[in-house]
């Protein structure tokens, strides 16, 4: 028999109200076993936390295992292992407390959940593994990576990269074209888990850079990764055969990289005659990392080229011009002096901007009080072009603050002649 | 005559009783989309990638872009909350906009801010800019100083000057939790779509204790108003945006917290000048623009990353801020209703449109008018005593289910509301926000439509929290 309309409000009614009822008695219930439980929890890890200490000060935690030993997901088990992870932050007590894990039989846990179904289980196994330093669970943590889940092989990835072995890497590497190629995991994502294999040896890199080398994200991934890490010669050069990849990130990751390895501290010796032709790349961003890269390695020679790019169609490539020729110092005054006669409002502008950001014009005010008559007035002429261009404020500032009387005369004589004119 | 209008009052009535049933199917879908994303999320946030992207150079940098308009009061807690941000690179742009008190000087003397010389180079239109301040010791710190242009206006500048490939709008009242950044670009650098714009949960700072620019602990306020709104932000994060985001159909951000791709604001013109809303509008309109390239792009909620802000605590601001939001709404959706019911929107077209256009901005007409009609129609004994009641009744126990249901979903996630009390007090507030506050929302939502038809379309100042008014244009 169909309900009437009253009968059928009354219903909703009933239920909204029992629903009512049901969250808040169920939110006050939570929150009563909620409070009991972390009580607990506290007060085990408390316990916990001082024999562990106190253990580990005196050596002999492996002896003491049994005492940690608990039932699996129970609370105190959840207490020893937090209790560890928290002591976990200091390296010297890693390798013991990793051994731990195993012994407690905790990684035993975790990796007969990287087997479950639901991803979230998996994937926060996959991430206690990586965290308790469980070397010998990578070829567990690696099988993930051949998942399709992206969430999985992410948390995967970066547990292998926690663990930072060669094996680890290996088990990336090995997935990495599958993984980039089918945009399962993100360009970042990737870019960070590789930088931090900071143990693993570069020629592992570059040994699957030549096997992969079909896939260019693939190398420009690799040479993104040897950036952070400590390059060698087989470093340099294996950037430099890239610099004439037919892919444009390739080149400018290849750029980045010969861009740190020869900046002066690390020693290393590039040819920096090999990324000059770069700057006339047809895309912005390897035109932007070559004038960068060239920059770090402070090659003054390429001062003149480089300040054809102050006029450069995009506005990054410019800045950055602007930016290395401060950075080359003297080498690039006569540049800068000569792009500072040019119309181009919007390049001298830059010019200045760059001169102040970098505190360039604090090297121009000591070249007045040098010595050298040539570099003094080839000072005077730049800080003339920036007031001119209302970039004053440097040179007031040297006024109120500034040392040597020579040069203050000059920047006074300067500031009254344009005020004048 | 009699029998038309009889008839007319009981088609109505009918109308009304269906767009209730309506309404209430999407807000329960989307209630049950709610529950199961965000226990998920919250489980997911254990193995968040957020601490490795926290410390890797590989981060993308961003700018924190502030548009302060007097904010005197509030803006150093600001910039001092900002400034501690977990976060490997950014900075930070200020940009007081035409301010009449001090808030400019307040940011040079604390901060030793002197004028640079800078160039301001124009991609998106603004209003003429005055000076640029900058203190070398605090590199990632830049004021600029500019005409009075208005929110959108000062964005705009923000955007100008920002030297990085994403930048995250805020507030001037508004704190942010010291991971609230990451968290929300962790988000956009997992992600393998482009993410064109992600917003993260704005909470009620109103009663929280301040340890200078951090949260010392944290309270409910006394401001009966403020604790409505408490519930409010609740239900309208929770449910709103979560439900909204799984669909990939998202339409507003708040402008209170949201994190742009700089190029993607840049390709839709920037934010815009002629609307009250400027969060709303550059979703709407990114959008529009994007899914009509068909380029695989996305918006995002993400229900982790917490900032905290003030709200009004006196029925005449609250109006005034309730008004411009609905303000801000209508002109976004007629500004874009070619979107409404299209197909090549996909569910943002079909579903999401729809449901903003016909509940959220014509929802508080249909409520108004219901009141009157349904009281009328039992005052002309077309309706019996018994079924208004039952009909009311239903009608506030629905609501209050849905703040419950809130106030549940905080319980199990986030529990920033620690105390006994505090719950008791939300659960109270759930309760009363149902008679009254709710039909008053509706009421203001009423006037701005009526404004908008008579074409009032500027902004109200609104004064937040219990700071004096400074004089705001």
């Amino acid at each position: 028999m169909l309900l009437s309309t009253k009968q059928l409000l009354l219903v909703f009614i009933s239920a909204t109200s029992l629903l009512i009822l049901l969250f808040i008695a169920v939110t006050i219930l939570r929150r009563i076993l909620n409070a009991r439980r972390h009580e607990k929890l506290d007060s085990l890890r408390d316990g916990y936390r001082l024999r562990i200490a106190q253990d580990l000060a005196a050596g002999d935690l492996w002896e003491q295992a049994d005492a940690y030993r608990t039932n699996p997901g129970s609370l105190a088990w959840q207490a020893v292992e937090q209790v560890l992870f928290e002591q976990m932050s200091e390296a010297r007590h890693r390798p013991a407390i990793a051994g731990l894990f195993r012994s407690l039989g905790y990684v035993d846990h975790y990796e007969e959940r990287l087997g479950r179904r639901s991803a979230i289980v998996r994937a926060a196994a996959a991430d206690k593994l990586g965290r308790m330093q469980s070397i010998p669970s990578v070829p567990r943590l690696a099988a993930l990576l051949r998942l399709d889940n992206d969430e999985v092989v992410s948390v995967a990835m970066r547990s292998l990269a926690r663990l930072n072995t060669d094996e680890a890497l290996e088990a990336v590497l090995e997935n990495l074209a599958r993984l980039v190629d089918s945009l399962i995991v993100s360009r970042k994502t990737v870019q960070v888990v590789l930088e931090q294999f900071t143990a693993a040896s570069p020629d592992l890199f570059i040994r699957y850079g030549k096997r992969d080398a079909g896939s260019p994200l693939v190398t420009a991934f690799l040479l993104g990764a040897l950036a952070s890490l400590p390059q060698n010669g087989s470093v340099v050069a294996f950037a430099t055969r890239h610099l004439a990849s037919s892919d444009a990130e390739v080149r400018a990751k290849a750029l980045r990289l010969l861009g740190v390895a020869g900046a002066p501290a690390r020693g290393l010796s590039v040819d920096a005659e090999a990324l000059v032709p770069l700057l006339q790349d047809p895309l912005w961003f390897v035109r932007f990392h070559a004038v960068r890269a060239l920059q770090n390695i402070g090659h003054a020679p390429a001062a003149r080229r480089i300040g054809e790019l102050l006029f450069d169609e995009n506005w990054q490539v410019r800045n950055a011009s602007a930016a290395a020729l401060t950075a080359l110092g003297p080498a690039a005054l006569d540049v800068l002096l000569d792009a500072l006669g040019h119309d181009d409002r919007y390049a001298k502008e830059s010019i200045c901007e760059e001169m102040v950001r970098t505190h360039f014009t604090d090297r121009l005010f000591a070249y007045l009080d040098d010595g050298d008559a040539v570099l003094a007035g080839k000072a005077l002429t730049v800080l003339t072009a920036m007031h001119r261009l209302r970039f004053s404020t440097p040179l007031e500032e040297f006024l109120r603050t500034g040392a040597g009387g020579w040069a203050r005369n000059e920047v006074r004589r300067v500031l009254a002649r344009e005020a004048a004119s | 005559m009699t029998r038309l209008a009889v008839f007319l009052v009981l088609g109505f009535n009918v109308f009304v009783g269906v767009y209730y049933l309506a309404v209430n199917f999407v807000y329960t879908s989307l209630l049950v989309i709610a529950l199961v994303v965000v226990v998920r999320q919250m489980r997911r946030a254990k193995y968040s990638a957020a601490r490795d992207f926290s410390v890797s150079p590989e981060t993308p940098p961003i700018t924190v872009v502030i548009a302060a308009h007097n904010e005197q009061n509030s803006i150093r807690r600001t910039i001092e909350s900002a400034l501690a941000m977990d976060y490997p690179q950014y900075e930070i742009i200020v940009v007081n906009d035409g301010s009449g008190d001090a808030t400019l000087e307040t940011l040079r003397n604390a901060y030793g801010l002197r004028k640079i010389d800078a160039v301001y180079r124009e991609r998106l239109k603004t209003r003429a800019v005055r000076g640029l301040y900058h203190n070398p010791d605090i590199p990632n710190l830049v004021v600029a100083d500019k005409e009075w242009g208005g929110k959108s206006d000062a964005l705009n500048c923000g955007i100008n000057l920002s030297r990085s490939p994403y930048f995250c709008s805020i507030d001037a009242d508004t704190i942010l939790e010291r991971d609230a950044l990451i968290r929300l670009a962790t988000a956009v650098l997992e992600s393998n779509k482009p993410v064109m714009a992600a917003g993260g949960v704005v909470r009620v700072m109103n009663g929280v204790k301040l340890e200078g620019s951090s949260i010392a602990e944290l309270d409910l306020p006394k401001n009966p108003l403020a604790m409505l709104q408490i519930v409010e932000y609740l239900r309208a994060f929770f449910f709103g945006r979560v439900g909204w985001d799984s669909l990939n159909s998202l339409l507003i951000l708040s402008g209170t917290f949201s994190l742009f791709n700089k190029a993607a604001v840049i390709e839709v013109g920037g934010f815009s000048l002629g609307t009250v809303t400027e969060d709303m509008e550059i979703i709407v309109r990114m959008q529009r623009h994007y899914r009509l390239l068909r380029k695989p792009f996305t918006i995002r909620f993400i229900s982790d990353p917490i900032c905290w802000t003030e709200v009004p605590e006196s029925l005449t601001m609250l109006g005034r801020q309730r008004r411009r939001w609905h303000m801000g709404l209508i002109q976004s959706l007629l500004r874009h209703r070619v979107m409404l019911g299209n197909p090549r929107f996909g569910l943002l077209g079909l579903v999401s449109m729809p449901f903003y256009f016909f509940v959220e901005m014509l929802g508080p007409a249909v409520e108004v008018a219901g009141y009157g009609i349904v009281f009328a129609s039992y005052l002309l004994g077309m309706l019996s005593f018994e079924f208004l009641l039952l009909f009311l009744t239903l009608a506030i126990f629905y609501g209050v289910m849905l703040s419950v249901l809130s106030i549940f979903l905080e319980e199990v996630t986030y529990r920033r509301y620690p105390k006994w009390g505090h719950l008791g007090r939300l659960f109270l507030y759930a309760a009363i926000e149902n008679f009254g506050y709710r039909q008053l929302n509706s009421f203001w939502r009423v006037q701005a439509m009526i404004f908008y038809g008579k074409g009032k379309r500027e902004w109200e100042y609104v004064q937040k929290g219990g700071s004096p008014d400074p004089g705001r244009k």
